[in-house]
């Protein structure tokens, strides 16, 4: 039987700092519960742990009927911004079993392990998705101290903690007292503000599938003037990209936000190869972030232009995608993080939708075609399960708007036909609030990291590969000039230098 | 009675002759449809003539479009209605502007169309006219899509490809996703680029000054409707408590096919088969035929490429078994007729050569006895 949490409240609050652990009787409770022997200072139950183990049962999960300090405490009488503090460096490995708490509920706050259900409910308690997202959710199996961890808000997964539960006879981290570690993440917060966010992002598709369009919806401003249907410009012969810069600022956050529009695609009749200019201006970002990162004296922050994200706009004929989509994906996918979409949804049905949708995953699984976000990076299962949901509703079918009417005496983004009015924010018509959420609400981070760490990794190894350069150790370029290629061309001099000091220290050679 | 009597001929009543005969015979029509894939040609098709013509149709799939090439397919129905049998032949051009590379894929539609030009040039000029069957196609839908900003590089290679050779209807299709000011703004703009690209689309004929008011309006309005803005379904949507409408019905509204307001549906039915087929039979036939005729026949009247016509006619087996006259009559007896007169001229000058030899020989003879 699950106890409840208010008997054995886990955090008292002093001068809304939380302190410690007090339990009915008084007693303090704290982290010295978890102690190597399981034992609890204060109850003769059964082997209590804090955090899920017992001494006797190798399985993590909390036997029932024992009780668990929840060590969550959050119940309203916390107050708000107390609770979004200690939420963020607190959980409560809550495994969902009948006569636990359910996931969601105010109570407990974290997740139930059922597959699948990854409520947090910090949302219940009013908290944004920033907030939660930087909670840490304990896999399974983990150990953790529960009172104090501190929690590096740019990871999302916990540290590297061994699967299995580590033996409860390694001494657990003795804290007591309040340190004030929680407050790393306050100073990331004024760090990241002050110096604000960058995000690059490309639309790629056939002319009038609405992509200018789309980029205003999402970002709420006129990035781009886009053109009423059958005015503008005639399609350009080939393809020619178009960058451009805004900085927005919501709440203080500063993005700079840079979008390049692809006009000219797959337009022409013949469209073979019509991708290269794309690949190639992808590639030149990855090069000239490579170029200032083999900078002897580099910049304290590398400017960041490569793409991080490609909006692929796809044709809602209904059929299947087509072969210059494939085309255009298998080359894409690989140097950068696409996700498809399919454009003026409004012109199918539901039903239809899915029976697309349906089709073209099931043509992206034929012809291995990896989207974003990809199957091999997600890290742990919560990400897996968090993704595989999104990757069920790819690609989403979207509508973009950028005028505003009145419906129901709201304001709201949308088309107006004679047959009714599209809500673009509204899911029972499009996806779109599915696709904003992904690109700026819960992933953005996420794909700027992917870019980093995998394509550009890529990118930099086959350069550095095609240049003959050996990596020496971790970390460490030992630049040979080379005879033809952009890297001798900028800074010889350095780079040379560079290779000579290297091959005096290093005798390998 | 007599003086109505002596006053009345009687052929008042031949319309109805033609009537009768008419439905005897049944009409044909030959319809084309070409554009992309995915922008309801077909959908609309069936809600057209309200029958199911594609119900054995297998989308091929995305793998199998990688290597795809045009193909045409031809598929008839035979649909009555009132009394009135219609034998509809529909030809579908899948594959049209799928692959990477679209170059040339007009080219099997232009041989296609002129094929079924050559078969009755061939016909009507055999033996045997009892039986001849018409399969020139009498109207190409062509559908662009409401995505674009007006015509592609693609629809107009291939506007320009088939203008002289078949009757085009322009036809906007999916236009549920445009909102009213959109559809205008790219009405206008399709039709301008039709104007500069110089390409002949069908061109409505004007209706009589003695029509009623009503009719000229209605004309006027599809005139500047075109190119027809369409949605196409044959699903019936029940809406609670109004009336059930063919539509399509969306989570923010239901687009009805039979309103003038949504699409353009009506006008292009009315068109195409209350009041103007056997216009378009008509155009088919007197004008584009007969341009085909012309320039077919005009350059087998070359002399070198006669040669290589009539061999190569020679060598395909005709129906009748006769070789096909390469030359109208009209042309050839010009030919023998000046040839003739070549000749007689010649004769002549021989003659009168000789004529002044033989004088000159008894000048000579005379001279001689003298």
């Amino acid at each position: 039987m699950y106890r409840r949490w208010g008997r054995r409240r886990a955090w008292v609050e002093r001068d809304g700092r939380p302190v410690g652990a007090q339990d009915a009787a008084g007693e303090w409770i704290g982290a010295d519960l978890v102690s190597s022997s399981g034992e609890s200072r204060v109850s003769k139950a059964p082997p209590a742990f804090v955090n899920g183990f017992t001494s006797t049962q190798p399985h993590p999960l909390p036997i029932r009927g024992s009780f668990h300090a929840t060590t969550v405490g959050l119940k309203g009488k916390c107050s708000r911004d107390v609770m979004t503090r200690k939420a963020q460096h607190l959980y409560y490995l809550g495994f969902q079993r009948k006569g636990l708490p359910t996931s969601g509920t105010e109570d407990c706050l974290l997740p139930g392990n059922s597959a699948g259900d990854l409520k947090h409910c910090g949302t219940s308690n009013g908290q944004t998705e920033e907030d939660t997202r930087m909670f840490c959710f304990p896999a399974m199996g983990h150990r953790h101290c529960c009172v104090l961890g501190p929690m590096d808000p740019m990871r999302r997964s916990p540290s590297p903690c061994p699967s299995r539960p580590s033996s409860p006879r390694t001494p657990p981290c003795e804290m007591l007292g309040y340190v004030g570690i929680e407050a790393v993440l306050d100073q990331l917060k004024i760090k990241a503000m002050k110096m604000g966010f960058e995000f690059n992002i490309m639309v790629v598709g056939q002319s009038g599938l609405g992509k200018s369009t789309m980029v205003n919806t999402l970002f709420k401003s006129k990035m781009w003037k886009s053109t009423v249907q059958g005015l503008g410009t005639p399609t350009p012969q080939t393809l020619k990209l178009q960058s451009v810069t805004h900085v927005i600022e919501e709440k203080g956050v500063k993005l700079k936000l840079t979008v390049t529009d692809t006009p000219g695609f797959g337009d022409q009749i013949n469209n073979d190869k019509c991708w290269d200019p794309i690949l190639g201006y992808i590639s030149e970002q990855y090069e000239r972030y490579l170029q200032e990162e083999i900078l002897i004296t580099r910049q304290r922050h590398i400017p960041d232009t490569r793409v991080h994200c490609c909006i692929y706009f796809v044709p809602p004929t209904g059929h299947c995608l087509r072969p210059l989509d494939i085309e255009f994906l298998q080359r894409l996918c690989r140097t950068v993080n696409v996700v498809p979409v399919i454009a003026r949804a409004d012109s199918l049905t539901i039903e239809e939708r899915e029976t697309f949708r349906r089709r073209i995953q099931h043509n992206l699984r034929t012809h291995c075609i990896e989207v974003y976000p990809q199957k091999c990076f997600d890290e742990d299962i919560n990400d897996r399960i968090l993704n595989s949901k999104i990757r069920d509703r790819i690609p989403f079918a979207v509508v973009g708007a950028d005028r505003e009417h009145l419906v129901n005496g709201r304001c709201v983004l949308g088309r107006k036909t004679k047959w009714g009015i599209i809500e673009v924010e509204n899911l029972a018509h499009c996806e779109f609030p599915l696709l904003r959420d992904l690109l700026i609400r819960s992933h953005l981070q996420d794909l700027k990291d992917i870019t980093h760490n995998v394509h550009y990794e890529n990118y930099r190894v086959c350069r550095l590969n095609e240049s003959h350069l050996l990596p020496r150790g971790p970390g460490w370029v030992n630049l040979a000039q080379t005879p033809a290629g952009p890297l001798a061309a900028p800074q010889p001099s350095k780079v040379h230098q560079q290779a000579q000091e290297d091959s005096e220290d290093g005798d390998e050679y | 009675m007599g003086g109505i009597d002596k006053e009345y001929v009687g052929f008042a009543a031949l319309p109805n002759q033609l009537h009768r005969k008419s439905v005897k015979k049944g009409f044909d029509f030959t319809l084309m449809v070409a554009g992309e894939s995915g922008l309801g040609k077909s959908t609309l098709i069936n809600s057209l003539f309200l029958t199911n013509l594609y119900e054995d149709r297998q989308l091929p799939e995305a793998s199998a479009r990688l290597t795809q090439t045009l193909t045409i397919e031809r598929r008839g129905v035979e649909i009555e209605e009132g009394g009135i049998k219609v034998k509809l032949t529909l030809v579908d051009t899948p594959g049209f502007g799928d692959s990477v590379d679209c170059s040339d894929c007009w080219l099997p539609v232009v041989r296609f169309i002129e094929e079924q030009f050559e078969q009755y040039l061939r016909d009507e000029s055999g033996l045997n006219r009892k039986n001849i069957q018409d399969s020139r196609v009498h109207c190409c839908l062509y559908f662009i899509s409401p995505f674009g900003r007006g015509l592609r590089p693609l629809d107009v290679a291939f506007l320009r490809a088939v203008h002289e050779k078949v009757n085009i209807i322009p036809v906007i299709g999916k236009a549920d996703a445009l909102m009213p000011k959109e559809t205008q703004a790219l009405k206008q703009k399709i039709r301008e680029q039709l104007k500069e690209e110089e390409i002949n689309i069908y061109q409505f004929p004007d209706c009589d000054s003695d029509e009623d008011e009503d009719f000229k309006r209605q004309d006027a309005e599809m005139k500047e409707s075109i190119p027809f803005a369409v949605v196409g379904s044959c699903e019936v949507v029940r809406d609670g408590g109004t009336r059930p409408v063919r539509g399509r019905r969306y989570s923010w509204g239901t687009v009805e096919v039979e309103n003038p307001h949504h699409c353009d549906f009506l006008n292009l039915r009315r068109m195409l088969v209350q009041t103007h087929l056997q216009d378009l039979k008509e155009v088919t036939h007197d004008l584009l035929y007969e341009g085909y005729r012309a320039r077919c026949l005009q350059s087998l009247a070359r002399p070198g490429a006669r040669d290589r016509a009539s061999r190569s006619k020679l060598s395909r087996q005709s129906a009748t078994e006769i070789p096909l006259p390469m030359l109208p009559l009209a042309e050839t007896e010009k030919l023998i007729r000046e040839k003739d007169e070549e000749l007689r001229r010649m004769q002549e000058m021989l003659e009168k050569m000789q004529a002044q030899m033989q004088q000159s020989q008894t000048q000579g003879e005379q001279s001689e006895a003298l």
